[in-house]
């Protein structure tokens, strides 16, 4: 009897109640007019804790335990449902969507299901008003350029992948941040600076109306350093560096860390002593990093599978299927499946994306020939089956997105062979300079009809590099812009030596972690514009403690 | 000129405080060295050295749904270019002299320091180019009574708060949302806690040098409920003390939440409100208080609103504008029938979160007499002078490092006599004779808007007018007794004037409310806020008009709650 009284209390584990209530709900949904044809929980346990440390003493801990519900609802059937795109007024309609909030205790098993229950309702309400307007809308206005169904019926995942607690003695490393913010502090130059570490354990249950059933999730941990001044024009600069590991004993130890915070000064006062660049256009060489971001913004967000189908979106690539995009000796592929490149962790690792789908690699493109998109769940003419890149911040319909974008050279060059490939051009073509980006602080990229379709990459570290024995110069204030099929065009050569950035990329579907790797890639011609700048003058008085001078 | 030395002995401590004197090392250098060439002096600086234990708690239905406990430590800073007379406050736009940054969890005086260089070089920045705004566009009229009045300096060290055991409140949140009852119709059974406790350090170049504690423990109970035609109905219940050790016993804050709801519950059950009504309605219990937080409470804060700064975008400031405050202030006019009188009094009790001796500019506060035989004679104010006042009375309060204005505390409302329930409703049918009707309605709870987005925002509800929310607890009074209780009632048409048709008043009822943090605004989250006490009377308005709040049927639900588990 006792025996039984405790198996009684003890508490239906999520995934369990997720399934249980998914079904409860669809009994009741399945006899409606409008009944729906999938529909998938998801929720997103976030168990994470953020260190920031400032001028030697902790600035901030915030320790984050949340639940987030995801219901992903399609009324309709897969070739047209509540989530197809409207056109015109209709795609003024108002959602709904946001973040669900649900109870962290599993024993709380009334407040989980009442919860789940109103919000697989509310969902279901909206996507059925959502589906008449859809079939409106496409009664009235003109055939779509890329007719496709709106949803592949998959067979159902299934799987459970334990993720651990992340062991990081935080204590220890409030320590570590500390000391390591008093040497950012340092020198009266820096007018602002902190070191951070953050620490996030993500668990992921989904169910759906196929029948999947997955539990799994990711670690992550970012430590990070970052330092800002005002130059004497205005200008804002900062320097900011972070790695992103998956487990604790790869994170830097204290000696790395003041090392590190080092050469973050020291390349912040080099910025501020460094001349502003000017509008350029000519040979570039952008080093890996750089390089992966260019190769993100550029080509990683215009092969994202929804992007083909929209009639609002500029298609660059659409219709370049087998047809060559950039030079033969370029590999492009996107596989979340790697945890690790280069040596180094990948922020774009997952196992399942957010349609449970499990991962698998993406070819995009194949010795310079496009052969692929990336595809979530949602197909589009010639690519009728998702490759695991359906992906969302909790709170956000999934779209295809990138995971870890690699980008391969078959023929490569060394760092010394592009730079003399570099010299030669700018001769060749009797430009004062050339231009080396080291650095980059991420970018955007518009895809759509109404802006111009174009880049632009923000440039942390740039030199200007002579051909009349001049050494290198740093430049500041300029950032690569351009349009993707010109750029591409110009891609010359390849390095031999990938290099791996580390980000998150925010998009329809919300922030998600990514990676870009790539080598770095010289190119006959791109192009510079200033940087926005600031407007404040440096500060009147000089920083407390100090005369305001170097240190 | 007000002059108050609250503590001497404990002055020194103050000052020897390492964070402190760091603070006033940055003001006293800032004071003398922060200039630029041809720029109107810098006459007056201020910080807030706010240190703060920090608790929120979120609960549903007997389970977490999140929870925090941290320092929350923060700089605030005023900086006043020109001259007090004209300078470069009051004018619409954010770029205004004044902000506020966090502090480090752990603060040093190094921080101190450095956060204070940085947040007042930009502050000075902003007030150098705000009065140049102000000045090239606006002409002070002849009476402008000046921006700022200069005082001399307040000493006070009135001590720190102390925070609260974090897992004890924690449990308490979760164990008081488990008091919901579990019942399918319930939407939204959520308890959300905040608990603060600490010191603000208010420092300025006039030499003010105080310490008062701060400390707010707050819970509010949110209920949710559909009815049958798809309405939602809303309410909440609120407690708000000084002290965690303050609160009722969670058995008895356990039956009230239970009692909200299963009463939200039953109301929903009752039928619709089908007609137009106009004629006497009754505000008892709750619905009192809020009826004159809405309607009193705004034109008795005095501080005038900025000055609108004529952008591209349209004007920033004026009666809109962020702490523009004051513009319904009804100095000198009939605001309640004769013979009533309003006082707030900061010290009126002292257990109360809304309690200070000394306000957030470091004044010393006043008990003041409002309103007098229903005409506004004071208004309630911070050192933002305004016509026809005397100056500040110590009301100071808001968000740190905005425009302080002059708001409410504790305030009595006091009728020229009582009456009891039963003659209330007697006067009130007699009155409702002359509409044709033999019943009036009868209101005892009001919705709040407070809590309208909990649970994803579907409970605004009529958001149109919200002079005055829907009420929660609606009833039918004949005049034989008998009582109706009905749902989906709305006030329409509601004005301030409504006060000046208050015909009886019945016994006198408190309540708590976390009022905005701008004066005329309107709280969107159940936690936000400044605590204000009210007291005020039970009341019978001759006439105001009820109608019915049309549901949706396209808001009844599809897929029904859970059933509980026995």
């Amino acid at each position: 009897m006792l025996l039984l009284l405790l198996a009684a209390a003890q508490a239906a584990p999520l995934i369990d109640t997720l399934s249980s209530e998914l079904d409860r709900a669809m009994k009741v949904l399945a006899q409606q007019p409008e009944p729906p044809h999938y529909v998938g929980l998801t929720v997103t346990e976030n168990v994470s804790v953020n260190l920031t440390a400032r001028e030697g003493t902790l600035f901030r801990e915030d320790d984050v335990h949340q639940r987030l519900l995801d219901v992903d609802m399609r009324v309709g059937t897969p070739q047209l449902d509540s989530t197809h795109p409207l056109r015109g007024m209709s795609s003024w309609k108002a959602e709904d969507r946001g973040r669900t909030l649900l109870v962290l205790d599993d024993s709380a098993d009334y407040a989980l299901r009442s919860a789940l229950a109103r919000e697989i309702d509310e969902r279901y309400r909206e996507a059925a008003e959502g589906v008449v307007m859809v079939r409106a809308n496409q009664q009235v206005r003109v055939d779509e350029e890329s007719p496709a169904d709106d949803f592949e019926v998959r067979q159902p995942a299934t799987g459970s992948v334990p993720v651990a607690d992340l062991d990081v003695d935080y204590d220890a490393w409030e320590q570590v941040l500390a000391r390591a913010s008093a040497r950012l502090d340092a020198d009266p130059r820096v007018h602002s600076s902190y070191a951070g570490l953050s620490g996030d354990v993500q668990r992921i249950s989904f169910v759906d109306t196929e029948g999947a059933r997955l539990e799994h999730g990711t670690t992550r941990l970012r430590v990070s350093l970052r330092v800002s001044s005002t130059g004497e024009d205005g200008d804002e600069i900062e320097v900011y560096h972070a790695v992103d590991v998956h487990e604790p004993d790869k994170l830097p130890d204290e000696d790395a860390m003041v090392a590190w915070a080092d050469q973050t000064v020291a390349e912040l006062l080099a910025l501020l002593e460094a001349p502003r660049g000017q509008p350029y256009s000519g040979p570039v060489i952008l080093r890996g990093r750089a390089a992966g971001v260019f190769f993100h913004e550029v080509l990683g967000h215009r092969v994202e599978g929804h992007r083909q189908k929209r009639d609002d979106e500029g298609k660059t690539f659409t219709e370049y299927v087998g047809k060559q995009i950039l030079p033969p000796f370029i590999d492009v592929y996107d596989d979340p499946t790697l945890e690790q490149l280069a040596g180094e962790d990948l922020n774009g690792f997952y196992l399942y994306d957010s349609e449970g789908v499990a991962a698998m690699r993406a070819d995009i493109v194949d010795d310079g020939l496009l052969v692929g998109f990336l595809m979530g769940r949602s197909p589009i003419p010639g690519f009728e089956h998702s490759n695991s890149h359906g992906r969302r911040q909790a709170g956000y319909a999934p779209v295809s997105r990138m995971g870890n974008l690699v980008v391969e050279a078959s023929q490569t060059r060394s760092e010394e062979q592009l730079r003399a490939l570099l010299l030669a051009e700018i001769r060749a073509q009797g430009v004062e300079y050339g231009i080396i980006v080291d650095e980059i602080g991420g970018g955007f990229t518009s895809t759509g009809r109404f802006q111009p379709n174009a880049f632009k990459v923000h440039t942390n570290q740039a030199w200007k590099v002579y051909v009349d024995g001049r050494p290198d110069e740093l430049v500041r204030g300029i950032d690569l812009v351009g349009t993707p099929l010109v750029a591409f065009g110009n891609l010359v050569a390849a390095g031999d030596q990938p290099l791996v950035f580390n980000g998150f990329c925010g998009a329809e579907s919300g922030m998600v972690p990514v990676s870009a790797v790539a080598p770095s890639v010289f190119f006959s011609k791109l192009e510079f514009q200033l940087k926005e700048k600031g407007t404040d003058r440096p500060p009147l008085l000089p920083k407390p403690g100090t005369d305001g001078g170097a240190s | 000129m007000i002059a108050l030395l609250l503590t001497l002995p404990a002055l020194a401590a103050l000052s020897d405080d390492p964070l402190v004197a760091a603070l006033i090392e940055q003001l006293e250098r800032n004071q003398e060295q922060l200039h630029i060439d041809d720029a109107p002096p810098l006459y007056h600086l201020r910080y807030h050295l706010l240190l703060m234990d920090s608790v929120e708690v979120g609960a549903s239905q007997g389970g977490l749904l999140y929870a925090s406990h941290s320092p929350f430590n923060g700089l605030g800073v005023e900086v006043r270019v020109g001259a007090p007379e004209l300078d470069s406050t009051g004018f619409g736009g954010w770029e205004d002299g004044m902000g506020f940054v966090s502090l480090p969890v752990e603060p040093t005086p190094l921080t101190v320091r450095n956060e204070a260089w940085r947040l007042t070089d930009r502050a000075y920045k902003e007030a150098v180019e705000q009065y140049a705004r102000k000045a090239a566009t606006w002409e002070p009229p002849p009476d402008h009574p000046g921006d700022f009045q200069l005082l001399a300096p307040t000493t006070a060290q009135l001590g720190t708060a102390h925070g609260g055991d974090f897992e004890a409140l924690k449990q308490l949140a979760v164990d008081l949302s488990a008091a919901f009852p579990r019942d399918p119709a319930l939407e939204v059974g959520q308890v959300f806690m905040g608990h603060e406790a600490g010191s603000q350090v208010i420092v300025d170049t006039e030499g003010t040098r105080v310490q008062r504690p701060r400390s707010e423990t707050s819970i509010r109970a949110v209920a949710h409920v559909r009815t049958a035609s798809g309405l939602l109905l809303t309410d909440q219940l609120l407690w708000s003390v000084l002290d965690p050790s303050d609160l009722p016993p969670a058995s008895e804050m356990e039956g009230a939440i239970a009692a909200m709801a299963t009463g939200l519950l039953a109301i929903a059950c009752q039928p619709e409100l089908t007609e137009e009504y106009v004629g006497p309605v009754i505000f008892e219990d709750d619905a009192a208080i809020q009826l004159f937080r809405e309607m009193l409470v705004p034109q008795l804060e005095g501080t005038p609103p900025v000055v609108p700064f004529d952008t591209w975008i349209g004007e920033l400031g004026g009666d809109l504008g962020e702490g523009a405050g004051g513009a319904e202030a009804r100095l000198g006019r009939r605001v309640l029938p004769p013979g009533w009188s309003v006082v707030d009094d900061p010290r009126m009790d002292p257990h109360h979160p809304a309690t200070f001796e000394v306000d957030a500019e470091g004044t010393p506060t006043q008990a003041v007499d409002l309103v007098e035989d229903g005409i506004v004679r004071q208004v309630l104010m911070s050192r933002v002078p305004r016509k026809g006042t005397s100056g500040t009375n110590g009301h100071a309060r808001g968000q740190l490092g905005r425009r302080l204005p002059g708001r409410a505390s504790e305030l009595e409302v006091r009728p020229d006599a009582h009456t009891g329930h039963r003659k209330l409703r007697k006067q009130a049918a007699q009155l409702a004779r002359a509409y044709g009707r033999d019943y009036v309605y009868l209101v005892r709870r009001l919705q709040d808007p407070a809590v309208f987005g909990v649970g994803g925002g579907n409970g605004v509800v009529n958001l149109e007018d919200v002079a005055l929310p829907p009420p929660v607890y609606l009833v039918r009074v004949y005049a034989d007794g008998r009582e109706e209780i009905v749902h989906g009632g709305s006030f329409s048409g509601v004005h301030r004037w409504v006060l000046r048709d208050i015909v009886a008043a019945g016994e006198e009822v408190s309540g708590t409310y976390l009022a905005p943090s701008t004066p005329g605004g309107t709280s969107w989250d159940p936690l936000r806020g400044i605590p204000t006490l009210l007291r005020a009377p039970e009341v019978l308005v001759g006439e105001l008009e009820i109608v019915p709040t049309p549901a949706d049927p396209k808001d009844i639900r599809v897929v029904p709650a859970p059933q509980a588990s026995p």
